[in-house]
């Protein structure tokens, strides 16, 4: 006989499960964005593919007047040699950017970041009071530079249609825990229901009472 | 001890699951994304960056123009374009009323592939589509799906609905921090015919960019430049070609010089065919000849102008080279001993500031010359013309 503890507890577990992969979906849902404030300081560039780190939509905005450009990697770093700058290598894992300053040497040609915009290697450039960018489809091979002031700050923020990837199979493992516990337990009821029912009482006491006969 | 039912064995399994599962529910991570390695250089300019480049162009031109600055109009033009702006702002000082260049539609756009600098590319505009402003069809930046030397499906020239005729214009950066320069403006000959380029999100294979003494010679220009050995299996001229092609691209400028000075007697003539620009310059310089006849004696020379043998050269689909070189040409007249004196046409009276002279009188123009060198190596022919007077003296 199975104690009605086993189902019982199959389908608290499931639900349990059920609700905190509905959690993980909807309160505990992983941020549709990442990235973060940094600072240009006066120049910023984002690494090799980091641009493209969610493959999404990527916003940059800065506060206070700079420039914001898109290039092709290979030009920007060619544009950029030299040149003391911020560097943003990633995301790290409180999902901020992840940013090391490359120290400059001495000047090249002409000063770059007097006049960012003379250059005419940008694929989309901003320029003047708070200059902001979306990039909508970051390739691996473009890089965003910022150049601003020293008290500017420079938010990158990434689109990213994320789940929880441990969601879906909760929310679905709890739910068929629960109905299968429920199942379970209802036919464990039945079983019962059927055991005792009146007339196969009546039955056994109409043998017990032919018996002695 | 009895044995437990299915059932509750089952319990131990099912909890297990459960904890899996909730074992797979890590935050997820974001990592960057691997750069694409480069398999062929991209072209020097998208099409979007060059409809950019030629509205700045036309406004720090028209700004430089504005302002009468020597320097504004070296930071704005290079070569023959700048010879000729230069005199313009001599003679004529500031112009704040001067017109912007047509910064409106192109019909064909020529970026060499490349991944250094110097680098150029070449324009040629669609009066027919008038200018009505920044083109509307420039296709977005985006690279093609495949990189192909498909020819693209525009018009290798077109005219405008009064016969106006486009204009090939050429725009060079010198480094990766400055900005492009208008390097000529040549207008397309009646009826000439360009060579089928790739997709302008593609490029083309550069074979001159003005730079080297002799095109594409250092290593560093067989890299950078897209030899068609270095740049894929899709290049029209196979590493053979490329000495004879370079020999003949070298001998242009000379070549060419040659033949407006001699004309059909020219060891070059040969080389290109007959066309009526070679007719009217010899025609004009007889003119002038006949027309200060037993006053002054006049000698006319054609030569290279500058450094370069050849400007600017790109391949087409086919194998057809697009070349630009330019070429100079000085005029003297000099007096004879109490012969009388000379009168300089109203263009040059107006650079000399005087009406007439008895002594010498030297004017020298800038002819930039857009030639298409055949892939079977058959006779050069010219397409596209930008002249002008660029100084005049009198003594």
């Amino acid at each position: 006989m199975v104690p009605r503890v086993v189902p019982t507890a199959v389908a608290a577990l499931g639900l349990v499960l059920a609700v905190v992969g509905v959690v993980m979906l909807t309160v505990q849902a992983p941020s549709q964005q990442v990235g973060g404030a940094a600072q240009a300081a006066p120049v910023l560039l984002t690494a090799p593919g980091v641009l493209a780190l969610t493959g999404e939509a990527v916003a940059v905005d800065v506060s206070g007047d700079g420039f914001v450009g898109l290039g092709r990697t290979d030009e920007v770093a060619r544009w950029a040699d030299g040149v003391a700058h911020t560097r943003v290598d990633g995301v790290g894992e409180d999902l901020e950017p992840d940013t090391t300053v490359v120290d400059g040497d001495a000047p090249g040609l002409v000063d770059p970041v007097a006049d960012p915009g003379l250059a005419d290697i940008w694929l989309q450039e901003q320029a003047g009071a708070s200059p902001s960018l979306v990039v909508q489809a970051p390739g691996p091979d473009q890089t965003v530079v910022v150049v601003a002031g020293s008290t500017a700050s420079v938010t990158l923020t990434w689109q990213r249609p994320a789940t929880h990837p441990g969601a879906w199979p909760l929310l679905v493992g709890g739910v068929l825990l629960l109905v299968l516990g429920t199942a379970w337990l209802v036919a464990l009821n039945r079983r019962r229901t059927r055991r005792d029912r009146p007339g196969r009482r009546d039955g056994r006491v109409a043998a017990t009472a032919r018996g002695p006969r | 001890m009895s044995r437990p039912p299915w059932s509750a064995r089952l319990l131990g399994p099912v909890v297990l699951l459960g904890v899996v599962l909730a074992g797979c529910a890590a935050p997820p991570t974001v990592d960057p994304a691997a750069p694409a390695e480069a398999t062929v250089a991209a072209p020097s300019v998208l099409p979007g960056q060059a409809a950019q480049v030629r509205r700045e162009v036309a406004a720090r031109l028209q700004a430089a123009r504005g302002a009468g600055e020597v320097d504004l109009v070296e930071q704005t033009a290079v070569g023959p374009a700048a010879a000729l702006e230069l005199l313009r702002l001599d003679v004529d000082g500031p112009q704040p009323a001067a017109l912007a260049l047509d910064d409106g539609s192109v019909a064909v756009l020529v970026g060499p592939r490349t991944d250094g600098w110097p680098r150029w590319f070449a324009a040629v505009t669609d009066p027919a589509a008038g200018a009505a402003g920044p083109a509307a069809s420039v296709p977005p930046d985006e690279p093609p799906d495949e990189r192909s030397d498909e020819p693209s499906d525009e018009p290798s020239a077109v005219s405008g609905p009064g016969g106006e005729l486009p204009v090939l214009e050429l725009y060079d950066s010198a480094d990766v921090r400055s900005p492009y320069r208008l390097g000529g403006r040549m207008t397309l000959r009646p009826g000439a015919e360009l060579p089928a380029f790739p997709d302008a999100r593609a490029g083309a294979v550069s074979l001159a960019d003005g730079t080297a003494a002799e095109p594409a010679a250092s290593d560093d220009d067989a890299d950078q430049d897209g030899d068609a050995a270095e740049d894929g299996s899709d290049d029209a001229t196979g590493p053979g070609d490329t000495a004879e092609l370079e020999a003949v691209l070298a001998g242009l400028a000379d070549g060419y010089a040659s033949v407006l000075t001699e004309g059909d007697a020219s060891p070059a003539a040969a080389e290109f065919e007959p066309d009526p620009f070679v007719e009217g310059v010899l025609a004009r310089a007889e003119a002038e000849r006949a027309a200060v006849a037993g006053v002054a004696d006049t000698t006319v020379t054609h030569a290279p102008f500058g450094d370069d043998p050849v400007l600017y050269a790109v391949e087409g689909v086919e194998g057809d080279v697009l070349a630009v070189t330019a070429v100079e040409t000085v005029t003297t007249m000099t007096v004879q001993p109490g012969a009388g004196v000379l009168q300089p046409g109203a263009e040059v009276r107006e650079v000399v500031g005087i009406e007439s002279t008895d002594g010498t009188l030297t004017t020298r123009s800038v002819a930039a010359l857009a030639f298409v060198v055949p892939a079977e190596r058959g006779a050069i022919r010219l397409v596209a013309v930008g002249e002008g007077l660029v100084a005049a003296d009198a003594t």
